[in-house]
């Protein structure tokens, strides 16, 4: 094996304990390009038996890089927040956003006419699959998300884990819709509820969409996971 | 009352970074040479090492970082910012009160 693909291995395997030790990867990143200049300017000054000693052990690197906090990345820093709040708060955020534009697009239009608006039916069933997917969809994919980054980033899986069971639970518990006035003057609403809480609105069936939710999920990240090996392989 | 010694080696990195540094930028492997060139070759460490500590002082803004392209390749030239002058002055501060308290405890030794 040449020096440099000796080289080339060693700082693959650097790679991957800075992964797996949380260091953030733009650091990671940087740490790899200028470990390789430094290398490069080694091997010009002092010849390439001894350039690769000079740069002394990976290992000692890969340790102080981990050891210091400053340098981890926010998911090892404070798991609890990016894999377990902050996918719920998007989810909540994405739901007051879509339903706030649907609602204000629809009163400026009311203004700009100066009367009652009634959309087609074929809006209404947009809006409907629009918040459906907000609900639905958009949980089980931060779900996904969630599970192959913890996964490829080897990190400790019981925040993300938690993560995905709360999202998926969440997903399966949301009912996201918008109601349209009946002519000539029937009231319009958008409508939000969760089963979860009392009265517990139907919640056999949000327990069962919600444990088919994990499923998808699980099937997706585990589909991810393979693929993605596959190509890392091929490269 | 002088306040507690930090570990007595830990900041021995950080306090010749900066030290090279506060005289111009310098790239990774430029000031590893200069650590070399200014301590006489007595303090030996695998070149590597000075990557955490370059990273880990600009992320406290103590250094500033800019990309070069140099002979077509892209080098990071770190440099000392105002933050990085106060800690260099306190790392240095706590330097001379250490190696006064050494020198003390050697020359007492001496005279036994």
């Amino acid at each position: 094996m040449s020096e440099r693909n000796e080289l080339a291995k060693d700082l693959r395997s650097l790679e991957k304990s800075l992964v797996a030790g949380g260091v953030a990867p733009k650091v990671i990143a940087r740490t790899i390009a200028e470990l390789r200049d430094h290398y490069e300017d080694l091997r010009l000054d002092h010849g390439k038996a001894e350039a690769r000693s000079k740069l002394g052990s990976f290992d000692a690197i890969a340790s102080d890089l981990i050891l210091r906090r400053e340098l981890q990345s926010w998911p090892a820093r404070w798991p609890w927040l990016i894999y377990g709040l902050l996918p719920i708060v998007t989810v909540a955020g994405a739901i007051v956003v879509a339903a706030s534009t649907v609602g204000y697009v629809w009163l400026g239009l009311e203004w700009y006419v100066g009367a009652k608006v009634v959309p087609p039916q074929t809006i209404h069933l947009a809006v409907n699959a629009f918040f459906w997917s907000v609900a639905h969809v958009l949980p089980v994919g931060l779900a996904v998300v969630i599970g192959v980054h913890a996964l490829n980033t080897r990190r400790p899986l019981v925040w993300p884990i938690a993560g995905v069971i709360a999202l998926c639970l969440a997903g399966g518990a949301l009912d996201f819709s918008a109601h349209w006035p009946m002519p000539p003057d029937g009231p319009r609403t958008v409508q939000v509820g969760f089963s979860y809480g009392p009265p517990f609105p139907d919640l056999p069936h949000a327990v069962l969409y919600g444990v088919m939710n994990l499923a998808i999920a699980a099937g997706l990240i585990a589909l991810a996971t393979k693929v993605r090996n596959t190509w890392v392989s091929d490269t | 009352m002088p306040k507690s010694n930090p570990p007595f080696m830990s900041g021995v990195p950080e306090l010749l970074v900066l030290r090279l540094l506060a005289r111009q930028e310098m790239y990774g492997y430029e000031l590893v040479k200069a650590v070399r060139a200014a301590t006489g070759e007595a303090i030996a460490l695998g070149e590597g090492v000075v990557y955490p500590v370059l990273h880990s002082l600009e992320k406290s803004r103590a250094l500033s970082a800019t990309r070069k392209p140099v002979n077509g390749r892209t080098r990071v030239y770190y440099a000392l910012t105002a933050i990085g002058r106060k800690r260099l002055d306190a790392l240095t501060g706590d330097w001379r009160r250490i190696q006064t308290g050494i020198e003390s405890v050697l020359a007492e030794t001496h005279h036994v």
